[in-house]
């Protein structure tokens, strides 16, 4: 790791209209990211975790620029993406890019494998078909696939084969940063490991940057090194992985580390429990004041009236909550 | 012939409430028959939770839809023995059986609005529910449906009780379609992968009223589940199925700590935890789960089993295979499994 930033998040906000009447004209908006900023400095892994709903998907695709922020602003290796013309964007994209949580959804049925990660390779590089499809091959057995799969039709894949194969599109033209949004949660837990090793083993070859969205925290606290934590668009913690996971100060991460199962029964009796009450608000009318305020138990009337910032009291740990502080034995 | 499935070693002295001996169910397709679930015995004693563990596919629900006839016509099943309170399900005719499922075994599942009616109220089709199978007057189903919702933590469950499934988020849905398994105190809930869908939070808050149910209604839960973290926390007994079999059963401890089983010990070697520093690569399982079609020779997890010899392509272990003395594990060699398990779970603290 370094300290170049990579990439940046300034105050990104991204609202969607939502519709409804009988002329379907514009009756709210939600706002599914509110004023977020991180930073992404090369070879590091950040990860983003949030249930639901919390923002995680609009922020990945605001980051590689496939949604324009409706404020603040993205910026990738010094430059604000929605700034760029075309060209200047195509040439970013090489070294910018994303892989979905459905891998069977991002693949076109019709194409062979090859083709499918060719594509990049003629219309980026313009390379000839017999110079692209042996990278392809390459490519094909760097994320533990072989050369023959290139023949094959996406639905002879199984899952975790199309996950490997999104990942090799993603790597294609090169990248130095690759937003992963959700990127095993759709995989049986048998050969969800063998992606997660692969990313690694990609990372560290590659000097490769990750954004890691995901609501599983136990995967997200294995790949990162940094963590932000959402609730309804809005990051409430950010800290490095260990300052997360055991040192967590606001009670929304509190709540969703002690939420998590773990796979060990005397630690599952052991552990101290917090569970919350009701569900997630919606995001098109969020709570006043502090968005957490209807589920934490700590609310107080302060905390309906007045938003708390995002402050870091001096660990490089900043946390948005009036009443801060650390409990032991949530994991 | 003995059946360790059925005799491991009882969690309580709670009644026997249900018994399945050597259940087959295949489903006839096009493609062949898929052995959906492939000779599974056990059985569930009041008071304990039995969860059910597995991926995706290996037989898990339809071991579950098998007891309470809730399969398609094309589902082919035979069992030595499907026992309820002592009487044979096998033998019971469609009302009998109609009768048990709701009243008696109540049923969860994933997706509450597979479950729910969209078109009718919520407090309506839990006093329905309470019609069908009880001699009570439509005004006092009525308040017991609200004492349901009440019972499931729904906040204003008079109010809410006057609402349409759709008017309610995805953790309230999951509550009512609970409150209406629960609406005529079944003896036995069985809840397949209940929380699946659900935010971890909600899923505490699911989970956590599932065992407190349990308790009031004096009944058994059997937990459908994919993931062991959940298992860990919740049940006394455990079942782990691979490829429609049962390859391990034990308390959750023996499961835990003295694994006897490869794909267990595999499956818990695979898992990243919350309480790893994340700085260990994680032990993937080699290949896919083998398609039901085309299933291995011998032993299913043969391809897969880092410990695989001769023997294991050629004959089929069941759960007698690991020996006397200790829990059911289907496997020949399960003393080598054992033994190396305590440094899998509990040594990463
Ligand atoms: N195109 C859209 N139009 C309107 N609302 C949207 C749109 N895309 C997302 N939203 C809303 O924005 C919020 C954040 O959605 P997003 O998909 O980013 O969440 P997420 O954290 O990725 O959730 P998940 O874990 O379910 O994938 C949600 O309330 C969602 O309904
Ligand atoms: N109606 C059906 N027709 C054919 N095959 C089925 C049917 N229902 C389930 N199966 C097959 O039976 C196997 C076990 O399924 P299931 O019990 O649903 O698995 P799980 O353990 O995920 O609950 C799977 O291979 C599935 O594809
Ligand atoms: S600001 Fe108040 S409501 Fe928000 S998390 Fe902190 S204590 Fe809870
Ligand atoms: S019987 Fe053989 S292949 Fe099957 S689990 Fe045991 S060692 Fe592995
Ligand atoms: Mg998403
Ligand atoms: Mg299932």
């Amino acid at each position: 790791m370094s300290d170049e930033v990579l990439l940046q998040a300034e105050h990104v906000v991204k609202e969607f209209p939502v519709r409804g009447g009988l002329l379907s004209r514009t009756v709210a908006k939600v706002s599914a990211v509110s004023a977020v900023s991180i930073e992404v400095k090369a070879g590091e892994t950040v990860g983003v975790v949030g249930e639901s709903g919390c923002g995680k998907s609009t922020l990945g695709r605001v980051l590689v620029n496939l949604l324009r922020p409706t404020a603040g602003r993205v910026l990738f290796e010094g430059e604000n993406l929605s700034a760029l013309k075309p060209a200047a964007m195509k040439e970013k994209r090489r070294r910018l890019q994303i892989v979905f949580q459905d891998p069977f959804a991002s693949l076109n049925p019709r194409m062979k494998i090859g083709d499918t990660l060719a594509e990049p390779l003629r219309v980026h590089l313009g390379w000839k078909a017999d110079k692209a499809g042996a990278a392809v091959q390459d490519l094909l057995v760097q994320v533990g696939l072989s050369a023959e799969h290139a023949n094959r039709f996406p639905r002879e894949f199984s899952g975790a084969q199309r996950q490997r194969v999104g990942i090799a599109r993603a790597l294609a033209l090169e990248p130095s940063l690759i937003v992963l949004d959700e990127p095993v949660s759709a995989l049986d837990v048998s050969v969800q490991a063998g992606v997660v090793n692969l990313l690694q083993e990609l990372q560290r070859v590659r000097h490769l940057s990750y954004v890691f969205l995901a609501h599983d925290l136990s995967v997200v606290g294995h790949l990162s090194d940094r963590v932000a934590v959402m609730y309804l668009g809005k990051v409430v913690e950010v800290g490095d992985r260990n300052q997360i996971y055991t040192r967590a100060q606001h009670p929304y991460t509190q709540s969703l580390l002690s939420a998590v199962p773990i796979p060990d029964p005397e630690r599952q009796r052991s552990r101290r429990r917090i569970v919350l009450e009701g569900d997630v608000p919606s995001s098109v009318d969020p709570p006043s004041g502090c968005r957490f305020r209807t589920r934490c138990w700590k609310a107080t009337d302060k905390c309906a009236a007045e938003e708390p910032a995002l402050v870091d009291r001096g660990e490089d740990h900043p946390v948005a909550c009036h009443y801060p502080e650390v409990v032991v034995a949530l994991v | 012939m003995s059946d360790p499935g059925l005799e491991s070693p009882p969690y309580t002295e709670g009644e026997v409430l249900l018994s399945v001996r050597n259940l087959r169910t295949r489903f006839v397709t096009e493609g062949g028959d898929v052995p959906a679930v492939n000779g599974v015995s056990f059985a569930v004693r009041r008071g304990e939770v039995l969860s059910v563990v597995g991926e995706s596919g290996s037989g898990k629900s339809v071991t579950a839809m098998s007891i309470l006839g809730l399969l398609p016509p094309t589902a082919r099943i035979e069992a030595d023995q499907m026992l309820w309170r002592g009487e044979s399900l096998l033998d019971a005719g469609e009302a009998r059986i109609r009768q048990v499922r709701g009243a008696e075994i109540a049923m969860i599942f994933q997706d509450p609005l597979s479950a729910l009616n969209p078109m009718h109220k919520v407090g309506r089709q839990i006093a329905e529910m309470i019609l069908i199978h009880e001699p009570v007057s439509k005004k006092e189903a009525a308040s017991r449906a609200v004492e349901m919702l009440n019972l499931v933590g729904i906040p204003q469950p008079a109010k809410r009780a006057g609402m349409y499934p759709h008017e309610f988020s995805g953790g309230m849905r999951q509550r009512a379609m609970i409150a209406m398994a629960i609406a005529c105190s079944p003896d036995l809930l069985i809840a397949d992968e209940p929380t699946t869908a659900l935010d971890v939070t909600v899923q505490a808050q699911v989970l956590e009223m599932l065992l407190r149910l349990k308790d009031e209604l004096n009944s058994a839960l059997m937990l459908i589940t994919h993931d062991l973290g959940v298992v860990a926390g919740i049940s006394d007994r455990v079942m782990v199925m691979y490829a429609g079999r049962q390859v391990e059963v034990g308390t959750t401890d023996q499961v835990f700590y003295r694994t006897r089983h490869p794909y267990t010990r595999s499956l818990l070697r695979s898992l990243p935890r919350l309480d790893d520093r994340g700085t260990d690569a994680l032990t993937p399982i080699t290949g896919a789960p083998p398609s039901l079609l085309r299933l291995p020779s011998g032993c299913s997890f043969h391809p897969r089993c880092p410990l695989v010899k001769e023997r294991c392509s050629k004959d089929v272990p069941d759960l007698n295979s690991g020996g006397l003395g200790h829990h059911p594990a289907a496997c020949f060699y399960a003393d080598e499994v054992s033994g190396d398990t305590a440094s899998v779970v509990g040594g990463r603290s």
